[in-house]
């Protein structure tokens, strides 16, 4: 890379009028596999606990009534007068006993992910929020905007209203991905319903500023729009699901931050103590520029004809074809010859001989010329 | 970043896959670029620095490419797109598509992909011919078994009106 690529810096009314220096993180190695390990075990932080009663299905006085009465042992509820009387109780398989295993609160809810993976899995999806195939791959209407990473001039911090902010996106053809979360909004299936949950929808573009002076309360009532602080970048909301490539609306003074937040290949993070950006393993991964590098192609022995040449036309079978069968085996011919003069000395022995006519019996003659 | 490496990553689930497919051995994607529709690192239109695409529009069909020194963050700048006027012939659209596909786009891989989608466009936009008019059989054996069966037809017709009844005598 001969000089660091550098990013337009885009105002509402249209022209890039600045640019700022690609921050390192955006560059730094993405890790499909980090990322979706770490944010299945992130969101589990969230949960809370739940368990059936301890008492459910054991509210009964109910005991076996041991052998004898032909019934299965189980545990019964006694007395007369309801139906419940006589009715198995407790067992998994019984009506009105409990669950089998029932739930209790008391399991692990959370799970402890190291703070060197968090960081990782947050500085992967970053990086992956920098390049247009992986936005557009997670399904971000971003095919009309300029360029990836998207920067806004830091004015747009001091929105407060809404209306501002809707023009901002159209003006930077982002308002199609807001439009698409509005389309997507549905009823949700099941109970989820009931508690809050009342409706699903898509996640549109998160807005990542460096100091809130309304900027929240302008783009929060966006369908789909979440915004956070540079400071606090999260794994939930830079790669929702464990998917990698959320469209991410920087301001021009949160992208300038983002050197200092997350640190550089070889210059520790202000805000993360001792922290340096992970590295790729290999510099360069392109394939085909491997392949083809002086290095490989010095030590590689030159490329042979692509398509090996058989020695023959066409396979012959050696069963039917009997040049090739002599070919293979030259005794084949001897053995061929001896088979067919055998054939021809047994034909010969074989042969019918030709009816000699007989004399007629005497009986015979003697009726056919009886006087 | 390199589309190998970026191929990786889109491979396995993006937005654009269907694996409706996958139990006949295919599987398909639908992003724009993607000339075939097929899920494959040649003909992604999202893992390749050189794409190019042909779509419809309503006056004429286009052909988009990827610049080839669009800078990798550029999204909307880094197309562009040439446009065959609905009055171009066949001849002379296939001749642009190709070369556009081979040269302007730096794919001559995508050259028969291209052409296939052109020409399937074209043919799409063709009008339907006219149903030319039945060629009438001049054999006499075609001729007489069609004549006396109208007229049967027709005296069944006429006899209706004593069949309605019920053949209780």
């Amino acid at each position: 890379m001969a000089s660091r690529p550098t990013v337009n810096v885009h105002t509402g009314s249209g022209e890039a009028s600045t640019s700022l220096p690609l921050p390192a993180v955006l560059t730094a190695p993405i890790r499909l596999d980090v990322v979706s390990q770490v944010h299945k075990s992130i969101a589990k932080n969230k949960r809370q606990a739940y368990s059936v009663s301890e008492k459910a299905g054991h509210q009964t006085s109910a005991e076996s009534w041991g052998t004898g009465r032909a019934v299965a042992r189980i545990p019964r509820v006694g007395g007369s007068g309801t139906h419940r009387a006589g009715q198995a109780a407790f067992g998994n398989m019984c009506r009105g006993g409990r669950m089998f295993a029932p739930t209790k609160v008391w399991r692990k809810w959370h799970v402890k992910v190291n703070q060197n993976q968090r960081r990782f899995a947050v500085v992967s999806a970053l990086a992956a929020s920098a390049l247009p195939s992986l936005v557009l791959a997670r399904g971000h209407r971003i095919e009309q905007i300029e360029e990836v990473p998207l920067v806004i001039a830091s004015a747009a911090e001091s929105f407060t209203k809404t209306k501002e902010a809707v023009a901002l996106l159209k003006s930077l053809n982002a308002y199609a991905d807001v439009i698409k979360v509005s389309n997507s909004r549905k009823l949700r299936a099941g109970k989820g319903k009931l508690r809050n949950r009342r409706h699903r929808q898509r996640r549109g573009p998160l807005v990542v500023y460096n100091e809130d002076n309304g900027i929240v309360k302008a783009f929060r009532n966006l369908p789909g729009v979440e915004l956070v602080n540079v400071r606090r970048l999260n794994l939930l909301q830079l790669a929702p699901g464990g998917h990698l490539g959320r469209f991410v609306i920087w301001t021009e003074g949160a992208f300038a931050l983002l050197d200092e937040v997350f640190g550089t290949f070889d210059k520790a993070s202000t805000h993360k103590k001792d922290y340096l950006l992970p590295t790729s393993k290999i510099a360069n991964p392109d394939v085909t520029r491997l392949i083809n590098s002086d290095e490989i192609q010095s030590v590689v022995r030159p490329a042979g004809q692509k398509l090996q040449k058989r020695p023959w036309t066409q396979k012959k079978n050696p069963l039917v074809n009997k040049a090739v069968l002599f070919r293979l085996n030259p005794y084949a011919k001897t053995i061929r010859r001896h088979e067919l003069l055998r054939q021809e000395r047994l034909k010969k022995k074989n042969a019918k001989k030709p009816k000699q006519p007989t004399a007629a019996g005497e009986a015979f003659t003697a009726n056919l010329f009886a006087p | 970043m390199s589309t190998d490496l970026q191929w990786l990553l889109i491979r396995k689930n993006n937005s654009f896959i269907v694996k409706r497919g996958a139990d006949v051995g295919q599987v398909f994607s639908k992003e724009n670029g993607n000339l075939r529709n097929l899920h494959s690192h040649k003909f992604s239109g999202l893992a390749n620095t050189k794409t190019v695409y042909v779509a419809d529009s309503g006056n004429g069909i286009q052909i988009v490419s990827r610049k080839q020194k669009a800078t990798p963050g550029a999204v909307s700048r880094a197309t562009s797109t040439d446009t065959i006027r609905a009055r171009t012939g066949g001849r002379r659209a296939l001749g642009i598509a190709a070369a556009t596909a081979s040269k302007k786009a730096g794919r001559p891989d995508l050259r028969t992909a291209a052409l296939a989608r052109v020409s399937a466009l074209l043919a799409s936009h063709r009008e339907p011919r006219a149903i030319p008019p039945k060629k009438k059989s001049r054999s006499k054996k075609a001729a007489a078994a069609t004549a006396p069966a109208q007229r049967k037809s027709k005296a069944a017709a006429a006899d209706d009106d004593d069949d309605d009844l019920p053949d209780l005598v």
